[in-house]
């Protein structure tokens, strides 16, 4: 292998000459490759070596070359943007000259590659290769044909004349071509508009004609193609006519349901998922293997008995067969497209919903969730009326053992319009017997109920008033609230009384007492649409026979809603709901509507304490900044491994508290200060006396200290609505960090910089404390005296540590008071339809778009949010991310955000990891980030995604 | 070349299927069953009619048997080892494993049971079976040099196929009984896009059309929970197999789920041996079983125990299959009579019972008494759930088939004489294929394709191989006024041409031979000769911007006012015939094969109607065409005639 040759000069002139005069080899070739590749090959012997590839193209040298040359001038294009013009040139003048039709189609790949990463070319390929394409179609080697007619988009081939010569080659002897042309055609019909009806009528009958090929993968792709361009056909056409073609297109895909080939009957279900019209009659004929009335009738009608005739018994029982496969493949596929003919009508979702329930008792799990997805679909388009038999199928499947099969069916109840008591009481049964049967589905069977209940207010109020004895203190005076029975219709008839219509007064007060004792439980099973805080006020006013306000609590529950389910909702019994389009426009509508409901009189007033006393979770958080609190003296004292052990206990303890109420922001915080303890605890044993300066390890303090910096960071940008208490003592935590840092050795720069940030921090505590009206810690009015001595002291002295150990010594641990309006801020991106398995297909070198679904959780408009985008270690690349771009209100912003990425690596494949990140507040100044990108240090607010991407080229089959 | 069917058993009735069929001179006997409705000569095919001299070995080439059940397979013994057949006998692995239980059962309850006299022997049957070649689904045997059998998935019962058999060029398909449905426990059948002469298939539901199948299990398994809930005995005559299995599954799951401990049982003997054939031979079995076959076999009933007759008066509800299905005697009519009598029983009837049998009586209305014989009569006040699900396809899953394989001829055998009619009828309207319902012993003729081998030159195999299509508009008026059914016939047409413009060529006793157009005159030896027409007549010129007659001819003669003259002819015509494409060569103007030049010889021998008007300046066109074009050359001729081409100077 040749080395690649970093310096120009003499050894340039020496390849340069190898290269020309040597006829190539394949050995050559890899040669030659390795030196395109390497990104610090001098550009003269690039140009040689472009020069010998030309010339080895001109003069035919060796055919079976031929394709490795053509390959690595393409490479060497990708590589050398600036050459590529060249290199398009030089494949073109050989392109026309070439015997074999291998070497003809090489080159066009060759060349469609190099025009792909060059918008210039890629622009003036337009219809430059028609008649060379064309011709090329028509040479007897049938794997160029069909790998031609596969990659026609790619050369710029006119649609005009590809689609002549897709049509025309939908008559091959050969399967493999026809289905190629047949796929060409789908693809046109998708890429391209076409006028000519003639010309649309011609590809679809002939489409239509290969349904009955004798190879199945043709059937497959003349499925798809009489799909769509059935769907072209009847778009171009109106009235009457429009109608009869897009019955004709339904009936001719309803013919192919019955095919022998399992791929074919999948292909064909698909298709049927997509039909947009159709008549009733022909819907309602493919439940029905009998060929119905109705077609009958209008054979007599039409006099020409024959067609009718067959179309009706080529759709006779078309899904019914489907349902019926021995495929769950089928199956499946036939559970999907019925959503799409549900939502055509309604009359056919009711006969349709008696064969979907009897999917449910398929052996196919895949089989059962796509059975009810399609319900829940229903529901959401109110097209599912539900009879007690289908009630008592679908409550069966409640038991099953597989628990995402039982959570699709919680989720269809959850949007089930019930038309009747007796389903009410059916559903709930069915909901409690889950709970006793599978006690680890209770938050979501809770959410389940809860959403019952908001939705079917009257009912709920009825079945509360025959069922209250069981809610109600045995005689003994015991209260059985462990029992699932009861824990589940009080969350039921708590959420009764949300939406009712008149009046709540039928379910008793005392509901909502009991249900405080399950709070906790409630709260986070409905942690989706409020919080556990609203959820109090509400119980507390429940109680107190709904006298007050409306509180925040049904605010929520309308904004999320609103938000999740405005289609669902819209079914409900709220019709002044749905005459406007729910969003933050309408809020004070809703406001208005829900005042109406509750008759409010008067603000509702909650205290701190109200709140302690029940919120066991703030009694919890409490306890632990206490403990917290009082071991301090212990590190004091040089305890520093117990201390750990302590504040490790915790933090486990409260890790499990989190897994029970995810979300909860004041959870986190206090995890999070947990954590910053530690750090803290533990860096503050190097100052301790017992600790001599010999033992010091310098890089594992600095370590620590680093570490510290960015929890704090966390800690004061990932929270809003701190108090200004706990806000000063943050400022406090920092400053001892930053007070920490200087006994690291510093250059004179970071110190300044360091200095600089203690400083802005100080001032910003003075005026905190003026604001506030509170004395400054020992700790940080040591630190102000000493300020003068660290400002003259040029870091060598001040490292001595007994002068920063007297300073954190009068440090000492104050407790936290966590507000009710503390929040997180989060971000979540997901980036779908990618996966390991799917990358993005991403060409070397150009810039990709990526898509991404980017959810924002109490942002404001001051946050300053930047995408961050990595590949690799080094290569990141920033995004700032305008607010104004998202919709919703401060609590909840979500967008369909399209980030563009510029620079792809020279590599097959690649994985780009996205993060979002906020700016931190001015008082960290900071070393100015490179140009383009966040000006100070970033706090990132969502975990890593991971977005994968490949190059995959095809090749000459 | 025609094939011959000659149906010995199964026409226009259940039972004894039995057809002979003579294809290209081959001779294959398609099943070799019994009746079991009759107990006289009747029960087995009329073998006279295969060879009137007993020589069945040299008359037949092979038998082919598609399943075990006893109307398939039940005279086999008797022709092989009574009437000594000694050829080749194929069927599947099950069939033969599955055959000699039926067929020793069979004899056992003939000879032991009832006393009758004894049609073959358990050596018989051992013998008979020592014949059977053994084939693989989709396996295609070479019977002999000219005959290939080859087999296809039927679902129906367990190893039930359907047979291909093709001799030289022409191809039939034999179905014996399939199902289009999958079943819990077996697939549907499955079969290859084959080019058929002919298709002879089952019709037992030539006029029925059932519905979900899920809805029958839902019945099914309402009416049994209901009895036994209310502590009744479920009696389920059935077939040892097949049947018995699939109800079975179906209970066992929903036993499994409902949680429910009350016994099923499996009369002893066959069922419990036939169970461990199934879980033998799973791969037989549908997609669904396979795959639960990686976990458990799904044959492994969980709630299945073995039956005693001494628990026939047992109190407390169960559940019992008991063989034969039709309750046509043996030990599903010992229990009838025992359970018949109270009506918290169930019997349920599978869907399809001979004439004769109990199930029969029991299926025609709801008796309340059944006569078993001259002595003994039966109370019955038990309930009765008609099971219609069935391991015969219906009469849409028959269309679809005979759809799907578009053969030249379909024969119906397997099925009742006045449904078959109406199915022949349907089959013929709706598909358009000639149908046949022959009655036992009648004989069906049918052509038959025959292939001429042909060699192909070079030139055409070179023609062939690059693509060379063409498209066509058709005339929708044409359409519209000569096919009244034009909805659905493509309008713009694509057509390949590389292999219809061969011509075969079939000299004296050569071989055929195809050849391209070009080569067509070589290998004739003869020259191309073409009739020409032509016409020679003059056209008018007014003389408006005319120079004086007399110089008008020689003007002609220069190419300048010719080639004006043409010009002008050229954009008339094109304004007159837009469809048509109208090429100018300069000296002459031309249309498909007319040209059209201007005459300069007075002694033009096409010339028609003297000379030209004296003083109008006309000239004489002088046209020559092929016979192909000559409607539109008159046409055209016609037209220019009453033009006026005025020359503009």
């Amino acid at each position: 292998m040749e080395p690649p040759s970093a310096s120009p000069g003499e050894h340039s002139l020496d390849p340069l000459t190898r290269f020309t005069s040597i006829p190539l080899t394949r050995h050559k070739l890899a040669s030659l490759r390795s030196l395109v590749i390497n990104p610090s090959t001098p550009i003269s012997l690039i140009t040689s070596i472009l020069e010998a590839l030309s010339r080895h193209l001109e003069h035919g040298g060796d055919s079976l070359l031929l394709p490795h040359a053509l390959k690595l001038l393409s490479e060497l294009a990708s590589h050398r943007p600036g050459l590529s013009h060249v290199i398009f040139d030089c494949v073109r003048s050989r392109l026309f000259s070439s015997e074999s039709a291998h070497v003809a189609a090489e080159s066009l790949d060759a060349i469609a590659l190099v025009a792909e990463r060059d918008e210039t070319l890629s622009s003036s390929l337009n219809g430059q290769f028609d008649s060379f394409f064309v011709s090329l179609c028509f040479n007897r080697s049938v794997s160029v044909r069909q790998w031609l007619l596969r990659n026609a988009e790619r050369f710029g081939v006119g649609s005009h004349v590809s689609i002549t010569v897709f049509l025309g080659f939908t008559k091959d002897p050969y399967p493999c071509v026809r289905e190629a042309a047949l796929d060409g055609l789908v693809n046109l019909g998708k890429s391209s508009v076409f006028e000519d009806r003639g010309l649309v009528e011609g590809c679809y009958y002939r489409a239509v004609e290969l349904l009955g090929d004798v190879e199945a993968c043709v059937r497959c792709a003349a499925v798809r193609t009489v799909c769509d361009w059935g769907h072209i056909l009847v778009a171009s056409m109106q009235g009457t006519e429009k109608r009869e073609q897009s019955d004709a297109t339904f009936i001719q895909l309803c013919s192919m349901v019955r095919d022998m080939s399992m791929e074919v009957r999948v292909e064909a279900f698909v298709a049927l998922g997509k039909t947009q019209t159709v008549s009733l009659k022909n819907l309602l004929q493919s439940l029905s293997k009998k060929v119905l009335g109705s077609m009958k009738e209008n054979r007599s009608v039409c006099q020409s008995t024959g067609p009718i005739e067959l179309s009706a018994s080529s759709v006779a029982g078309a899904v019914v067969h489907g349902f019926e496969d021995e495929y769950y493949e089928v199956r499946r596929s036939v559970c999907h497209s019925m959503r799409r003919l549900c939502m055509i009508s309604s009359e056919f979702s009711g006969e349709a919903i008696n064969l979907l329930m009897d999917m449910l008792n398929d052996d196919s799990v895949i089989v059962r969730l796509k059975a009810l997805e399609t319900m829940h679909h229903m529901a959401t388009c109110d097209h599912f009326s539900l009879e007690v038999m289908h009630m008592q199928m679908l409550l069966g499947t409640l038991v099953d053992k597989n628990e995402f099969v039982r959570a699709a069916v919680r989720k269809v109840l959850k949007f089930v319009k019930l038309r009747d008591l007796e389903l009410l009481k059916l559903s709930v049964d069915g909901l409690i017997e889950n709970l006793e049967t599978y006690p680890q589905d209770e938050v979501d069977i809770f959410s389940a109920l809860f959403h019952v209940g908001l939705r079917h207010g009257n009912f709920v109020a009825c079945f509360i008033d025959e069922v209250f004895h069981e809610i109600e203190p045995s005689s003994d005076g015991k209260l059985s609230l462990d029992c699932a029975r009861v824990a589940a219709l009080l969350v039921l008839s708590i959420a009764a009384p949300i939406f009712a219509e008149q009046n709540i007064g039928e379910i008793p007060p005392r509901v909502f007492s009991y249900a405080v004792t399950l709070l906790g439980r409630i709260s986070h099973a409905v942690g989706d649409i409020t919080s556990q805080n609203a959820l109090f006020e509400y119980f507390s006013q429940g109680s107190s026979c709904m006298e007050d306000n409306i509180s925040e609590f049904v605010e929520q529950i309308l904004a999320n809603l609103g938000k999740d389910g405005a289609a669902s909702l819209a079914s409900n019994q709220i019709n002044d709901l749905d005459q406007f389009p729910l969003g933050e426009a309408t809020f004070e509508h809703m406001k208005t509507y829900a005042w109406r409901l509750w008759q409010p009189t008067e603000e509702p007033k909650l205290t701190a304490e109200q709140l302690q006393i029940h919120d066991d979770l703030t009694r919890f958080l409490n306890g632990i900044f206490t403990k917290v609190k009082a071991i301090w003296p212990l590190v004091k004292a040089g305890f520093t491994n117990e201390v750990l052990k302590i504040l490790r206990v915790c933090e486990e303890e409260l890790e499990t508290v989190e897994t029970k109420c995810t979300g909860s922001p004041a959870l986190a915080f206090t995890l999070q200060y947990i954590r910053t303890l530690k750090l803290l605890a533990s860096a503050s044993s190097y100052f301790h006396p017992t600790v001599g300066q010999c033992c010091r390890v310098v890089s594992q303090l600095d370590i620590l200290l680093v570490k510290l910096e960015r929890t704090l960071r966390d800690l004061k940008c990932r929270f809003t609505g701190l108090s200004k208490k706990d806000e000063l003592y943050l400022m406090e935590l920092t400053s001892v960090s930053l007070t920490m840092n200087f006994s690291k050795l510093m250059t004179g720069c970071s110190y300044s910089t360091n200095l600089k940030r203690l400083a802005a921090v100080l001032s910003r505590v003075e005026c905190l404390q003026q604001e506030h009206g509170v004395g400054p810690s020992s700790f940080l009015s040591e630190l102000k005296k000493s300020m003068p001595d660290i400002h003259s002291a040029a870091g060598s002295m001040f490292s001595v540590p007994h002068f920063l150990r007297k300073m954190l010594d009068a440090f000492s641990v104050k407790q936290f008071e966590l507000s009710r309006t503390l929040l997180s801020l989060s971000a979540e991106i997901t980036v779908p339809d990618n996966d390991s398995e799917n990358p993005f297909h991403f060409i070397q070198g150009l810039p990709v778009g990526i898509r991404l679904e980017i959810t924002l959780r109490n942002i404001s408009r001051e946050n300053r949010l930047w995408l961050e985008m990595t590949v690799g270690k080094e290569s990141k690349q920033f995004i700032f991310l305008d607010l104004k771009l998202f919709g919703g209100s401060n609590e909840l912003r979500k967008v369909t955000y399209f980030a563009a990425y510029y620079k792809t690596p020279k590599a097959v494949s690649f994985t780009l990891r996205v993060g979002i990140g906020v700016e931190c507040f001015p008082e960290d100044i900071h070393a100015g980030m490179n140009s383009g990108g966040p000006k100070r240090e970033l706090t990132y607010l969502s975990p890593v995604s991971e977005v994968y991407f490949s190059a995959k080229s095809q090749k000459l089959t | 070349m025609a094939i011959d069917c000659l149906v010995l058993g199964a026409g226009q009735e259940v039972g004894k299927s039995c057809a002979v069929v003579t294809i290209n001179g081959k001779r294959i006997m398609f099943d070799c069953g019994m009746h079991m409705g009759y107990l006289d000569h009747r029960r087995y095919p009329d073998f006279s009619h295969v060879a009137l001299d007993g020589d069945f070995s040299g008359a037949i080439d092979c038998i082919v048997i598609t399943h075990f059940h006893l109307d398939h397979v039940g005279a086999l013994p008797y022709f092989t080892e009574v009437c000594g057949y000694r050829g080749p006998i194929y069927m599947t692995y099950p069939t033969k494993a599955l055959a000699p239980l039926m067929l020793e059962d069979y004899r056992k309850v003939m000879v032991e049971r009832r006393g009758e006299e004894e049609q073959f022997t358990a050596e018989h049957i051992a013998e008979c079976m020592k014949k059977v070649i053994a084939v693989d689904l989709k396996q295609t045997v070479q019977v002999d040099s000219e005959l290939q059998i080859r087999a296809y998935y039927a679902g129906h019962v367990l190893g039930a196929a359907m047979f291909y058999a093709k001799v030289g060029d022409s191809a039939l398909v034999y179905t014996g009984d399939y199902n289009m449905t999958p079943d819990r426990h077996l697939g549907a059948a499955q079969i290859d896009r084959l080019h058929l002469d002919l298709l002879i298939t089952e019709s037992t539901y030539a006029t029925t059309v059932r519905d979900s199948k899920y809805t029958r299990e839902r019945e099914f398994l309402i009416a049994v929970h209901k009895c036994v809930a209310g502590g009744g005995k479920v009696l389920i005559p059935t077939f040892a197999l097949g049947r018995a299995q699939e109800l079975c599954m179906l209970l066992d799951d929903y036993w499994e789920r409902m949680n429910l401990n009350i016994p099923i049982y499996f009369s002893a003997g066959l069922t419990i041996q036939a169970n461990m054939y199934y879980k033998m031979l799973i791969n037989w079995t549908s997609q669904k079983v396979k795959a639960t076959y990686v976990t458990r076999n799904p044959f492994d009933f969980k709630n299945v125990r073995n039956f005693d007759r001494s628990m026939i008066n047992t109190p407390g509800p169960c559940v019992l299959f008991a063989t034969p299905g039709m309750i046509s005697g043996g030990f599903s009519l010992e229990v009838f009579k025992n359970w018949a009598p109270s009506e918290i029983n169930l019997v349920t009837l599978p869907g399809y019972c001979v004439a004769g049998t109990i199930g029969h009586k029991l299926m025609s209305g709801k008796p309340t008494k059944i006569e078993l014989d001259k002595d003994t009569e039966i109370d019955v006040r038990c309930q009765i759930h008609q099971l219609s699900f069935s391991p015969h396809t219906d009469a849409k899953g028959i269309m679809d088939l005979v759809k799907f394989l578009s053969p030249k001829h379909v024969i119906l055998v397997h099925g009742e004489k006045p449904k078959m009619a109406s199915l022949k009828g349907k089959i013929e309207s709706e598909l358009g294929i000639p149908c046949y319902d022959p009655a036992n012993n009648e004989n069906v003729n049918v052509p038959s394709t025959h292939f001429v081998k042909a060699c192909a030159s070079d030139a055409f195999v070179q023609s062939c191989l690059s693509p060379n299509f063409k498209f066509s508009r058709r005339n929708r008026e044409y359409e519209c006024s000569h096919q009244k059914d034009s909805e659905g016939v493509p309008i713009l047409q694509v057509r390949d041409e590389r292999i219809a413009e061969g011509i075969v060529v079939m000299e004296g006793n050569k071989e055929a031979k195809v050849i391209n157009q070009d080569e067509l005159l070589h290998v004739l030896r003869r020259e191309r000769h073409e009739v020409e027409f032509a016409y020679c007549f003059p056209a008018q010129l007014s003389n408006k911007n005319e120079e004086p007659s007399d110089t008008s001819t020689d003007n002609l003669q220069c190419p300048y006012r010719k080639c004006s003259l043409l010009r002008a002819l050229l954009s008339e015509l094109s304004k007159e015939f837009p469809q048509v494409e109208i090429q100018d060569f300069g000296e002459y103007v031309k249309v498909e094969s007319l040209r059209v030049a201007i005459c300069l010889t007075d002694e033009c021998p096409y010339r028609v109607g003297g000379h030209p008007l004296v003083g109008c300046g006309s000239v004489f066109l002088c046209c020559k065409w092929l016979s192909r074009d000559e409607q539109l050359v008159w046409k055209m001729i016609s037209t220019v005639r009453t033009l006026d081409l005025s020359l503009p100077l």
